[in-house]
């Protein structure tokens, strides 16, 4: 099993230069805040992923990894990081220019590395509890590598939405279809028998043969032509009468302008600032991108740096995608700006059409002119609509304009209509000229829609058939994935709940569901049983608790899917979680993780002692190794050495004459103080505010008097209490709670903290020197750890 | 795990870190072909995937296309 060896920081955040010998061991590392425990952390993560978390995402702007992750007084250049391995002493560098090429048999596990999922930051838990479904999904996604298939669900539903808008368009133009031809033969008209069929019954009235089919329209044209062509102005009246009855079917589809209202209203969320910054990034990635495609060297355009340009190139092709993953409200955009541009394109359709039959007419030069020039602001608008179906808008279409226009061409069309109508009768045409003419006029007109009508049906049939293949790939594709995602959430499930009731034994809150929602793309829900309902876990547990389930949730994750890198490290994750159960943390470290090597960070001395005590309880001592980061400066980084108990670090300092043993001595007894209350179950105060050594001290000696019975046990207590209180310093601490070490000599500093270590050591189980803890179902104070070989134990 | 909270998107999988995705995409290269769904078409998807293009909603279209030209009896 592959164990790190050691690792090797050179140049790197905080660090100048470190060796840090792991020898295959855990590592706890303990660290005042800014003594350089993160640089650590981040040096693995470097190492690994080649990138810093903290420098990614939003509000990291100016924050970058070339210029902020090489130490102060170093230069990019200088930084490596180099991990060795175990078995085979295998040793792996990364620097800025190369990085680490592992051999054979430690590909899979620097594989499962990279991801940089071993590793779990404290912020990072509470994100994730209460982040929304959607981002927890991604969460997840991310350890179980599945985000790729997010992006792929995502491009196959945009394209079966697409395909299905296809449709939906091509059915209306043929219902639009259907709806002109049913206008034309004064009844309705739903096949193109039945439109064949009225036909006949007009041509037949003005004697006509009836036609077999529309392709018969034309040679029935020539026929009629033929019979008049004594008349030397037929093709001007053919052309008019053409131009009458194309002004005479001329409507404006009223539904437009409610369809723009509808549409200005949807599109004001995207105007706001910021869903324009997230525009602006796809504005500028796209300028990138073109950039990048043009310039053929492998040069960053911004830092100058190089680059791949390929990987590059995919990288922004694959970011403007997740980009443009917009909401179902950004859908219905999409969908209502294609409804408006097929409207517009027909009625644009329908002017040019109108346009071009006026153009042999002098008379109605005026008018044409004024429908090119609404045929422009059309186009115009049209761009915009472009640009609104790009949600890349930043105020409201100007719907009005639209609205004046076609009004005006509404006009103009009914105008020119009574103007042609007029010159028609003017020309003098025989009554029977006019029907026959109608009659043609409309078999020729229903025989273009019918062709038109055709087209489409062709069109809808292709549409159709690739919607449905788009949505059964789809569908099929978001089952299969939701199904595994079920799967795999089901197969952590009994490792969260098992951790989390390791945790938590005699919690309320239980039965932790990680779920996948049904009616969700990609979404993950979380839920816990709390006093009988299944609530979110923020409802009624506490910070505390959330951030044991995060740890929980990582965990079995971690467990599931981190197999082949068996590396976990935990930054400074438990602050909130009491003293007891952090004491269970370390039961599921060292039980459920046995075969992983840990390296846990922490700044809290409490916790890191528990962590050292716990290696002895669960016989891993000589599995792990325990390190203090003593003091840290920029020159000469993290100064770290070995664990020294509380005690040791006191008394070496009272060996050396330092009186600021005394303020250790006064943390040393308030940890003790506080452990005592907590264990003996000790009425105290309640503050809402830290507790001091005044608040504690009689709560603590009383509640041990109360319920010590053994009268040798019971004078070894009260003789320590009684030292303790008959040093000066405690005096001080009792009194005013001010310690005033500078005033008293060495040999009282030593006395008063021999007196805090004497009632420690005298409240400590003989065996293994867990804190006695008090049993109230068994009247018992004994010894708490379940692994001690000869716990101490007391009657009360 | 929960670093992706942070980042826009991940970029750390390597093509030959994604059995699980691979795992996924097989399951659902089966169905369709039970489904029966045009072979050209599952071949064509198959190939988007190993390449990485299969996030492209045009590069579907494509195919789509493709295939309802060279099979058009099947696929519905």
């Amino acid at each position: 099993m592959t164990r790190i060896k050691a690792i090797s920081i050179h140049a790197f955040r905080g660090t100048p230069d470190l060796e840090l010998t792991f020898d295959g061991k855990n590592l706890i590392l303990r660290g005042e805040n800014g003594t350089g425990k993160s640089s650590i952390v981040e040096a693995f993560e470097f190492f690994f992923t080649g990138k810093l978390l903290m420098f990614e995402g939003e509000g990291t702007q100016s924050l970058s990894l070339n210029r902020h992750a090489p130490h102060k007084n170093f230069s990019q250049d200088d930084v490596s990081i180099k991990v060795s391995f175990d078995p085979g002493n295998i040793t792996l560098e990364r620097t800025f220019k190369s990085e680490p090429k592992p051999p054979a048999p430690l590909r899979r596990y620097f594989k499962a590395a990279q991801r940089g999922t071993f590793i779990l930051r404290r912020s990072q838990i509470l994100k994730f509890i209460v982040s929304i479904p959607a981002e927890r999904f991604r969460a997840i996604g991310s350890i179980i590598g599945i985000e790729q298939l997010d992006n792929v669900e995502l491009a196959m539903k945009r394209a079966y939405e697409e395909l299905e808008q296809n449709v939906i368009n091509d059915q209306k133009r043929i219902s639009d279809i259907f709806s002109k031809i049913s206008e034309h033969l004064g009844k309705n008209i739903t096949d193109i028998e039945q439109a064949l069929a009225a036909v006949n019954e007009k041509i037949r009235e003005v004697n006509f043969a009836p036609l077999k089919s529309f392709d018969e329209v034309n040679k029935l044209n020539e026929q009629f032509l033929k019979s008049f062509k004594e008349s030397t102005n037929i093709e001007q009246i053919m052309k008019l009468n053409e131009a009458i009855e194309q002004l005479e079917q001329f409507s404006v589809d009223e539904e437009i302008m409610k369809l723009l209202i509808d549409l200005n209203m949807k599109l004001k969320p995207f105007m706001e600032e910021s869903i324009r910054r997230e525009l602006f990034l796809g504005d500028f990635l796209t300028k990138g991108q073109q950039i990048v495609e043009r310039d053929e060297r492998s040069i960053c355009p911004l830092c100058g740096q190089e680059i791949d340009r390929q990987a590059l190139l995919e990288q922004i092709k694959s970011r403007l995608q997740t980009l443009s993953e917009l909401s179902t409200e950004a859908t219905e955009v999409r969908q209502l700006v294609s409804e408006i541009e097929s409207k517009l394109s027909s009625l644009e359709e329908s002017m040019e059409e109108i346009y071009k039959r006026l153009e042999p007419f002098e008379q109605l030069t005026r008018i044409r002119v004024k429908f090119e020039k609404t045929l422009k602001v059309l186009d115009k608008f049209k761009e915009k609509l472009k640009l609104a179906k790009e949600l890349r808008i930043e105020k409201e279409l100007p719907i009005d304009e639209i609205k004046q226009n076609i009004m005006t061409v509404d006009k103009l069309v009914k105008s020119s209509s009574v103007k042609c109508k007029r010159m028609f009768k003017e020309i003098g045409v025989p009554s029977d000229w006019k029907r026959k003419m109608d009659a043609i006029n409309v078999a020729t007109t229903v025989g273009t829609l019918v062709t038109e009508l055709s087209d489409i049906e062709k069109s809808l049939v292709i549409n159709e058939k690739q919607r449905d293949i788009a949505k059964k790939i789809y569908e099929t594709f978001s089952e299969t994935k939701k199904a595994k995602v079920a799967e795999i959430y089901e197969s952590i499930k009994g490792d969260v709940n098992t951790f989390y009731s390791t945790l938590h034994p005699s919690d309320p809150h239980k039965n932790i569901e990680v779920n996948v929602m049904p009616t969700r793309r990609a979404s993950t829900k979380l839920t816990i049983e709390s006093f009988g309902s299944v609530e979110d876990p923020r409802a009624y547990t506490s910070e505390g608790h959330l951030d044991s389930l995060g740890l929980c949730i990582f965990l079995a994750f971690v467990k599931t899917f981190n197999k082949e890198c068996n590396f976990i490290i935990l930054d400074d994750v438990v602050t909130t979680i009491d003293s007891q159960h952090r004491d269970l943390i370390c039961k599921v470290l060292f039980e459920h993780f046995k075969d992983y090597q840990l390296f846990i960070t922490t700044h809290d001395a409490i916790w890191y002692e528990q962590l050292c005590r716990a290696q002895q309880a669960y016989g891993i001592s000589g599995n792990c190794k325990n390190l203090e980061i003593v003091r840290w400066t920029l020159e000469t980084g993290p100064i770290i050495e070995p664990y020294k108990t509380r005690w040791q670090r006191i008394e070496s300092k009272i060996n050396s004459g330092d009186k600021l043993a005394a303020v250790e001595g006064r943390r040393y007894l308030e940890w003790l103080l506080k452990n005592i209350c907590e264990a003996m179950q000790a009425r105290t105060v309640f503050k809402t505010t830290g507790y001091t050594v005044a608040d504690l001290f009689t709560p603590a000696k009383q509640r041990l008097m109360e319920l010590i019975k053994d009268p040798v046990f019971k004078q070894q207590i009260t003789e320590r209490f009684q030292e303790l209180e008959s040093t000066t310093l405690m005096g001080n601490l009792l009194s005013h709670d001010n310690l005033e070490a500078e005033n008293v000599s060495i040999n009282e500093v030593r006395r008063f903290c021999v007196a805090i270590h004497e009632l420690h050591k005298a409240l400590t189980c003989n065996c293994c020197g867990t804190l006695l803890r008090y049993y109230k179902d068994i009247k018992r104070i004994r010894c708490p750890n379940g692994r001690c070989a000869q716990p101490t134990e007391i009657s009360c | 795990m929960f670093s992706v909270l942070f980042l826009l998107e991940n970029e750390r999988f390597g093509s030959d870190s994604m059995s699980l995705q691979d795992d996924i995409f097989n399951e659902f290269i089966e169905k369709l072909k039970a489904a029966q769904l045009p072979t050209k078409l599952i071949e064509s998807l198959k190939k988007l995937w190993i390449s990485g293009k299969l996030i492209y909603k045009d590069e579907i279209f494509t195919i789509l296309k493709e295939a309802c030209k060279n099979d058009p009896d099947k696929g519905n």
